[in-house]
């Protein structure tokens, strides 16, 4: 029987599993690297977890480990930061035209950010972390994280191809 | 493009992606597995590394901080911003534990968690082994580092600046236990350096985990907003020191107010102190307050500080 530590750590890791995944897509891993890259952060974790446990925000403890952990990955050069398939390619069937572009666009645009403006874009507006939470994933001031993300959304706005796609009307 | 149109595309963009099942057994087996070999290394690891002092030189003091802190933890410490402090070099900025000490070395060795901030001065004299502790060089810089080898460093590009990163390097020091003679064993030290040329800020981060060293660089930031009390010059002339002084710190968008003392010990005019301390990250447009000896003028003798705001040489 598992004791209750293994049991809190079956059922985090059960309910947060997709998201982080998806958040690891989102900051440039590849599909399959995804999966990896939060394994070996949850596994930190599951080392840590009367820290996760006792941290103010145990979600924002966990991103900043998978953070890390991505940045541990670059360095030992593991497979290209990109996606290697282009966004939505199974979809391009069912979906041929504007849905698929867009998502191709919006990838690229993403991709063409600086590391950390990505990663507080995708901190912020897919994990809908405050500023305080930024900060501390992120392990700066939140000063810094403001004018981090201001810089990232004026250069999303500028990005050629968000441009063309104009706003939605 | 607006907050809302940008969570729409980032939920499109993995909307189609499913992963495999999360590996719950997996990561168990192989956590517990990890901590019961750490569990085994605590009860019968390694010795406790002896400070031997050796060779001969001046026995110059450095400067000690705060008292010692706690032992540097192993592991993730906890983000919250409240358990870390800034010290930098200009707009550059590097996140360390709270409870680490300032300049607490000796011969020029880190003796604990500490942060080296400008010691440019070091005695000849060596500690051997280097204790089994944490440190952060902050050092303004404004030429290609000698150390550490910046030969095969990586371009990265930090808040919009370009910077330079050096390849985690860990090496394994033989510690001894100098009073019962037992047999050597390994340590590791693993260190990491970032330099900033257009803020002639360099960063080392000297931990025994490879983890630690590279979070600890990962937090070097740059944001103009803030401003790091700059070094004051201790081979110039008095009145050199404190016009270089003033004007860096004003370039960085900082007051200097300065402080007579009468210190008869000290050539008159020369800096006594500077508070905050170098390395100290400040907002922009605060104050400095820096500490000279008092001018040789016996008929105007004062009897404490007065203070007055500086004006650049």
């Amino acid at each position: 029987m598992p004791d209750g530590r293994d049991a809190e750590f079956s059922a985090y890791v059960g309910r947060r599993w997709l998201r982080l995944t998806r958040t690891a897509l989102l900051l440039g891993c590849a599909p399959g690297q995804a999966e990896d890259v939060v394994q070996a952060a949850l596994l930190r974790c599951y080392l840590s977890w009367s820290r996760v446990k006792r941290a103010e925000y145990p979600d924002a403890y966990v991103y900043r480990v998978l953070v890390n952990t991505i940045n541990d990955s670059r360095r030992r050069r593991w497979n290209s930061e990109f996606p290697t398939a282009e966004p939505g390619e199974d979809d391009a069937s069912a979906d041929p035209t504007d849905g698929w572009i867009i998502r191709r666009e919006i990838e690229r645009a993403l991709g063409r950010l600086a590391a950390d403006q990505r990663t507080v874009v995708v901190l912020r507006y897919f994990l809908d972390l405050s500023e305080q939470q930024m900060a501390g994933v992120l392990r700066v001031r939140s000063g810094t994280v403001k004018s981090r993300l201001s810089r990232a959304v004026a250069a999303l706005a500028e990005d050629p191809a968000v441009i063309e796609l104009g706003d939605p009307t | 493009m607006t907050g809302d149109r940008i969570i729409e595309e980032l939920v499109r963009l993995t909307d189609s992606y499913q992963p495999n099942p999360p590996p719950i057994d997996t990561l168990i087996i192989d956590g517990s597995r990890k901590r019961r070999r750490r569990a085994t290394l605590a009860i019968t690891g390694v010795a406790a590394a002896a400070v031997v002092i050796i060779g001969t030189g001046a026995a110059l003091t450095n400067q000690t901080g705060s008292p010692h802190p706690d032992p540097s933890t192993q592991g993730p410490t906890d983000p919250t911003p409240q358990n870390t402090r800034l010290v930098g070099v200009g707009h550059a900025a590097i996140d360390v534990p709270r409870s680490w000490s300032t300049n607490h070395t000796a011969c020029g060795t880190p003796t604990d968690d500490t942060v080296i901030i400008n010691v440019t001065i070091v005695p000849s004299c060596a500690i051997f082994p280097r204790p089994r502790v944490s440190s952060v060089d902050v050092v303004f810089r404004d030429r290609r580092p000698g150390y550490p080898d910046f030969t095969h460093a990586e371009t990265v590009n930090i808040d919009g600046v370009d910077a330079f990163r050096t390849p985690l390097d860990c090496t394994n020091v033989t510690s001894r236990r100098v009073r019962h003679g037992s047999d050597p064993a390994p340590e590791r030290v693993c260190t990491q350096a970032t330099w900033i040329p257009e803020e002639s800020a360099l960063f080392i981060a000297t931990t025994p985990q490879p983890e630690t060293t590279q979070e600890l660089i990962d937090t070097v930031h740059i944001d103009p907003s803030y401003a790091a009390v700059p070094k004051s010059n201790l081979i110039a002339t008095p009145k050199e020191a404190v016009a270089t002084f003033t004007r860096n710190a004003q370039a960085l968008g900082l007051r200097v107010v300065v402080k007579t003392q009468d210190q008869p010990r000290f050539d008159p005019g020369s800096i006594l102190g500077v508070s905050p301390a170098t390395g100290t990250v400040l907002p922009v447009g605060s104050t400095i307050h820096l500490t000279l000896a008092e001018p040789a003028t016996p008929t105007h003798r004062s009897r404490g500080p007065k203070a007055t705001p500086a004006t650049p040489g």
